[in-house]
């Protein structure tokens, strides 16, 4: 049974070892991760749980079959709630693909159609 | 498609519509309409105020997609549309999911950003929709068109309110013509979800005064980080046409400023570097140590003094 700590350190060994080596800034550059900081222990918290909320996401991304490097170019372009929204519930998205469906619901409904102007 | 007489009789001009009433009525009767399609019957009413009766964006390109890719296809086709040149298969690295066969919805959001435009959820409305189209703002939307799964991305590029009916570019279809009952109840599945993508310094013809901030905030984020990143490989090109996007979709960001000028210094162009350097220090704010160092650091280059630190005025 895993406790909160091991959890959470699990947590920022996946962000530190996946996330951590895209985020060294330059000098004299500022971090994208200081966009809209307030000095605030609110503030603080919610960098740090985006920071380990987008090394989760990366690592999600890489077991769903998307290479480092590319994993790391897209869940830098999310925002901190859609990172939140993603973590853990990367499964159970919608994931848009075909209009394959289509001819079933088109069947369906043509079915439906028939059926009640003939019974009629 | 086979009418009641009475629905024929309705004429040639309404044909379509009384079609769309009829179709409708018949979901009504078998599940109650107003469950299926509720906002469509509210449109039925009457088209709201300031809305053209008809809007075709024939000018919006056509990207047929591959299989399970609806989500390459639909995003570049917003991208195009608004001036960027790519392909659905160079959004396949963006946006694609090889193990779920499909695009994730924030990742279409995200990927739009990494192409300098500001993305932007709309509200949950048909109306909605239907303004960023007559403001000439293809919108891409997702459906459900199977039973539990058959998410699909569209993009919704006109209306035809007197013939009932959505236009969208969708699958391997040009143009498609959707019923807005049918539209909707296949919208409504994905809980109304849809998105536009406009360049950095518009705004969305529906952008909500709560919720804009957000996108632009997110669009800034993504931008310093891509530029960062490019910065840390050497092509200040690169980052500082990045960082030229976020400052004219946010132009008063004090990181986007310092970021800017550290580039155009690296690239030895400092008599631009400074103004911008300057501007970001007299922000002030959470980043007023950092953005005067940058800003020291490019006068010394210039071999002025810096500020503080010599008693001789230049």
């Amino acid at each position: 049974m895993k406790s909160v700590w091991t959890r959470t350190i699990c947590r920022l060994l996946v962000a530190l070892m996946i996330w951590t080596p895209f985020q060294i800034a330059q000098a004299g550059m500022i971090g994208a991760d200081q966009v809209a900081t307030a000095s605030s222990a609110a503030a603080d918290r919610g960098a740090v749980l985006s920071y380990l909320n987008r090394g989760e996401v990366a690592s999600q991304l890489q077991s769903l079959g998307i290479d480092p490097s590319t994993a790391q170019q897209r869940v830098a372009a999310l925002s901190d709630q859609e990172v939140q929204s993603l973590a853990q519930r990367i499964q159970a998205m919608p994931a848009g693909a075909s209009d394959a469906g289509a001819i079933l619901l088109l069947l369906v409904v043509v079915g439906v159609v028939w059926w009640f102007f003939f019974r009629k | 498609m086979v009418l009641l007489p009475q629905v024929a009789a309705f004429g040639a001009r309404n044909a379509r519509l009384a079609a769309g009433v009829f179709f409708c009525a018949l979901l009504a009767a078998l599940q109650g309409c107003a469950g299926i399609a509720p906002q469509t019957a509210a449109l039925l009413e009457g088209m709201p105020a300031g809305l053209p009766e008809r809007v075709e964006l024939t000018a919006v390109p056509f990207f047929p997609q591959a299989e399970y890719q609806c989500g390459p296809a639909a995003l570049a086709t917003l991208l195009v549309s608004s001036g960027v040149k790519t392909t659905p298969e160079a959004l396949v690295p963006q946006v694609y999911l090889p193990a779920r066969k499909g695009s994730l919805q924030v990742e279409m959001l995200a990927a739009a950003r990494r192409h300098g435009l500001v993305s932007y959820q709309l509200a949950p409305s048909f109306v909605d929709v239907m303004r960023e189209l007559a403001a000439g703002t293809p919108v891409v939307v997702l459906q459900n068109l199977g039973i539990s799964e058959g998410w699909h991305y569209a993009v919704a590029v006109g209306y035809d309110w007197k013939l009932g009916q959505m236009i969208l570019r969708s699958g391997v279809t040009e143009r498609e013509e959707m019923p807005f009952a049918v539209h909707e109840a296949v919208w409504k599945r994905s809980g109304y979800w849809a998105m536009v993508a406009v360049p950095p310094d518009r705004k969305p013809a529906t952008a909500d005064a709560s919720r804009w901030p957000a996108a632009v905030a997110a669009f800034e984020r993504a931008a310093i980080g891509e530029a960062n990143a490019s910065h840390a490989r050497g092509d200040f090109a690169a980052a500082e046409r990045t960082l030229r996007a976020a400052m004219r979709a946010a132009p008063d960001s004090v990181i986007v400023q310092n970021n800017l000028a550290q580039t155009l210094a690296d690239q030895g162009r400092d008599a631009e570097a400074l103004p911008l350097a300057e501007r970001a220090v007299a922000a002030g704010g959470p980043h007023a140590a950092a953005t005067r160092e940058t800003r020291d650091a490019i006068l010394k280059k210039m071999g002025r003094s810096v500020p503080g630190t010599d008693l001789k005025k230049n």
